[in-house]
């Protein structure tokens, strides 16, 4: 892919996979790039960048005997989702008036 | 050495806890993908280059990269060079005088130690000569000596502390001259 994904777009993708339940690293990436073709490492600064942001928390879990990090959204994290949401459509939208057809 | 002690290694730099956080997510990511070594330099790319753009990524997150262009006019960057090269006559000798005097006061003061080490070691022999035929004398001439080459021991890793730092503060200075130079 040629066009270089904002990082708002990535950040608000980010944020859907977690809309429906906690996840780490791993996962968050694998269900992105089983649609977008990113690279494994762009998943790490986004979630940094969020969780400065409070739109994730952390927490740290037990698993198979070592630890694992889930990524939390929370409620500013929704209502930023949301915006961001609304803010592509427009986006797109505009973009397809012009581009479309 | 493991994909991930090759990459601790690359962050060298970042902020402790920062790079312990990075390596704690790809830990856990590479335990996660199950991904061995060689898998890991496939799907993340080699140490080298993971560090490289984690690096990257945190600088410029955190306003610490240099804007990649430049705001300011072509007018404004041609008058930024003539005022440059009208101050030459100034700032040249400046600078120029600047490091000259820091060089030369390094150079004296280890000619300078040169002449205690040479001194020590004079008294020292002289002292060692004489202590048979004046022993007391001897005696003070040998401690003298071994007084300097002991001052001498105690100031050369202050020599080597100072030098290094002069030469890092020229080359900072020069590199931030040539930074404030790339900004304009």
């Amino acid at each position: 892919m040629k066009i270089k994904i904002p990082n708002l777009v990535l950040e608000a993708v980010v944020l859907q996979t977690l809309s429906k339940e906690e996840l780490y690293g791993y996962v968050i990436t694998k269900q992105i790039q089983a649609v977008i073709p990113i690279s494994d490492s762009t998943t790490y600064p986004i979630l940094r960048r969020l969780e400065q942001k409070g739109y994730v928390t952390t927490r740290s879990a037990i698993f198979d005997e070592r630890t694992r990090k889930y990524y939390c959204l929370t409620d500013e994290g929704r209502a930023h989702l949301t915006e961001a949401k609304a803010e592509w459509e427009t986006f797109v939208e505009q973009v397809n008036e012009i581009l479309g057809e | 050495m493991s994909y991930l002690t090759k990459l601790e290694k690359e962050l060298k730099g970042l902020p402790d806890q920062e790079r312990n956080d990075i390596l704690e997510y790809y830990r856990e990511y590479l335990e996660d993908g199950g991904l061995s070594d060689q898998e890991a330099s496939t799907t993340l790319g080699t140490p080298e280059e993971l560090g490289e753009k984690v690096k990257n990524d945190y600088y410029t997150e955190n306003g610490e990269q240099v804007p990649p262009y430049s705001q300011h006019t072509t007018a404004f960057k041609i008058l930024i060079t003539v005022l440059v090269v009208l101050s030459l006559p100034v700032t040249l000798p400046f600078f120029g005088g600047l490091f000259f005097t820091l060089f030369m006061l390094l150079f004296v003061f280890i000619i300078l130690l040169l002449f205690a080490t040479a001194a020590g070691v004079a008294f020292f022999i002289y002292g060692l000569f004489s202590i048979f035929h004046t022993f007391w004398s001897g005696m003070f001439f040998t401690g003298l000596g071994i007084f300097f080459i002991g001052l001498m021991l105690l100031a050369i890793p202050a020599i080597l502390f100072v030098t290094r730092k002069v030469i890092r503060g020229v080359v900072e200075l020069s590199r931030w001259l040539v930074r404030q130079w790339e900004r304009i």
